[in-house]
């Protein structure tokens, strides 16, 4: 049965690498100019992971990033906070 | 010398509000009676009671508005919350039949424990008394119905974190006063942050309310529901002219923006977005009109041409990316159904004639040293053919998140992935042969307590095991 459990995990990790070789083709294949400008409104990976897309303050809605709010309850208070829209996701892996 | 004047029905509201914007009708008429409903981002619970001086609107709805990749994860580490609770208590004065709009206040909840420990017992017993009087004949109905609303509102006044008032017009026109706080210490780190961010807080603070009412007061078409940046709120100036002209300016830049776009749903979409603007500048005509302000001017007849030939490109091209789409899938459902038939039968003739293979003279040093390994390595061929086939393709059509934060360092994510990939594949060849040394020595300890009990009974000693070594068939 320990083997099964091992042949099953063989299969997962082979299918895993797939997945993997997948995203590295459609990031390597994404729109260049498309990429670029949503990734100067992520700025860092930490921005990114917790929702710090810059957003443009205008009359003008922003249409490449989407905002919301948070609650830091550290800090007791109410914070913007953005990401890309499914619109920009579309447009840069198109 | 033109005279610009303040069209009479602006002066009112620009005494109280202080922002604008348009709730989208494309009829020009938005119907009070369904304010209240909405299934996004999450179910409301609301009351819509018309009584016999007025229209009685309560409700609330849970809005997840945050927008980190991974929140269950990073929130425990970084002490945020993303769900807010948003609250309208409105009416509409004039009458549920005859008023033309619903003034009130949309109150916010910052967090769960807020809203759990604060309102929501009273306001969910208030919404459900109210719900409950709807059809009700009693004589008190109304007095009732009053009762219950005004009491909601001191429940509310007294524990929102945030609130803002507004009035919306039958047309659409939508006003919003400034957001007032409760607790002034929220009020002052909150600006204070975002001031640093360049962001006008309190602005946002109604932008969200006004997505809310959006929300409850309008069904999505012709967008994705996820997108709220079509419309936002815009400043409201003297003339009640400026944020209209800005309102307009926003859809079109939607409109072309659809437009360009080369995937088929969006350019039909344009048009559905056509519409609105075209109700949205007739609503406003007559402020223009008054001002002896224009209103601004695009070639219309020419745009809703260039998109209907964009949808006619764009749909041809879907067909025929269709068409392949199926031809492929029809192929590769046959090499699935080919490739495992060929995989099953060839199992089941080695699993058959492996005996014999071993013992027919056939290169037997050959035989006896990849026999053992020739079926668990089919069976492990095939798991993995399954798994890359069936279950792979949905893994990375929703990886969303992922995308996301790979855009930041696109190049550098891609080269990640790859060496991942290379380590996870050099993982799966030196886990082969110790998954293949187990299978063996589970299969002759199988094999062992089989043949011992049938030793015994025949009267035979049982056969020594044989010590295991590599390529050894015995």
């Amino acid at each position: 049965m320990f083997a099964i459990g091992l042949y099953i995990l063989l299969g997962v990790l082979t299918a895993l690498s797939a997945v993997l070789l997948n995203l590295a083709y459609r990031l390597l294949r994404a729109d260049p100019l498309e990429s670029e400008k949503s990734a100067s409104r992520l700025g860092s990976i930490k921005n990114a992971l917790l929702g710090y897309a810059l957003i443009n303050d205008d009359w003008m809605p922003d249409a490449r990033v989407k905002g919301g709010l948070i609650f830091n309850r550290k800090m007791n208070r109410i914070e913007i906070s953005g990401r890309l829209s499914d619109d920009s996701l579309h447009r840069a892996f198109r | 010398m033109i005279a610009c004047t303040v069209p009479s029905a602006e002066s009112k509201p620009q005494a109280e509000f202080k922002y604008a914007g348009w709730i989208p009708t494309v009829a020009g008429r938005l119907s009070f009676r369904h304010v209240g409903e909405s299934r996004h981002p999450t179910y409301s619970v609301y009351a819509n009671v018309a009584a016999d001086s007025r229209r009685i609107l309560l409700g609330y709805q849970k809005r997840p508005l945050s927008d980190a990749l991974f929140p269950r994860l990073t929130n425990r580490w970084t002490q945020h919350s993303g769900d807010f609770w948003f609250v309208i208590h409105a009416e509409n004065p004039d009458g549920a039949d005859t008023g033309d709009a619903i003034t009130g206040t949309i109150y916010l909840y910052k967090s769960e424990s807020d809203w759990l420990e604060k309102a929501k017992t009273s306001l969910a017993a208030a919404i459900k008394s109210l719900n409950a009087l709807r059809l009700s004949n009693d004589a008190a109905r109304d007095a009732l119905v009053v009762d219950h609303h005004e009491r909601a509102q001191d429940v509310l006044l007294g524990t929102a974190d945030i609130s803002t008032k507004f009035k919306m017009q039958r047309t659409g026109e939508v006003y919003f006063s400034e957001p007032t706080f409760l607790d002034p210490v929220l009020k002052a780190n909150s600006i204070a942050f975002a001031t640093r961010q360049r962001h006008d807080f309190l602005k946002w603070i109604a932008d969200q309310a006004y997505f809310f009412l959006r929300d409850i007061s309008h069904q999505h078409q012709h967008h994705d529901l996820t997108e709220d940046t079509i419309l936002i709120l815009r400043d409201l100036d003297a003339a009640g002219l400026t944020w209209r002209e800005q309102i307009i300016y926003s859809l079109y830049f939607r409109i072309i923006r659809a437009k360009r776009s080369h995937e088929f749903p969006d350019a039909i979409r344009a048009l559905g977005i056509m519409a609105y603007c075209r109700s949205f500048k007739n609503i406003s005509r007559s402020k223009f009109k008054q001002a002896q302000r224009e209103m601004p001017i695009y070639n219309d007849i020419a745009l809703r041409e260039s998109i209907r030939a964009r949808i006619e490109e764009d749909a041809q091209r879907k067909r025929a990316e269709e068409t392949k789409a199926i031809n492929r899938a029809t192929s590769a459902a046959n090499f699935r159904i080919v490739g495992l038939t060929l995989v099953l039968a060839a199992l089941t003739v080695i699993a058959i004639f492996a005996p014999e293979i071993v013992g027919s003279g056939i290169n037997e040093i050959i035989a006896k040293k990849f026999a053992p390994y020739l079926l668990p390595a089919l069976a492990y061929l095939m798991l993995a053919i399954i798994f890359i086939m069936f279950v792979s393709s949905s893994l990375v059509l929703e990886w969303k998140e992922v995308m996301e934060i790979s855009l930041v360092r696109r190049k550098e994510a891609a080269a990640f992935y790859m060496i991942l990939v290379v380590f996870i594949l050099g993982l799966v060849l030196l886990l082969a042969p110790v998954a293949n040394r187990v299978r063996e020595r589970e299969w002759r300890a199988l094999i062992s307590s089989l043949e011992a009990p049938v030793a015994k009974k025949i009267g035979q000693p049982h056969p020594k095991p044989v010590p295991l070594s590599k390529g050894s068939s015995k």
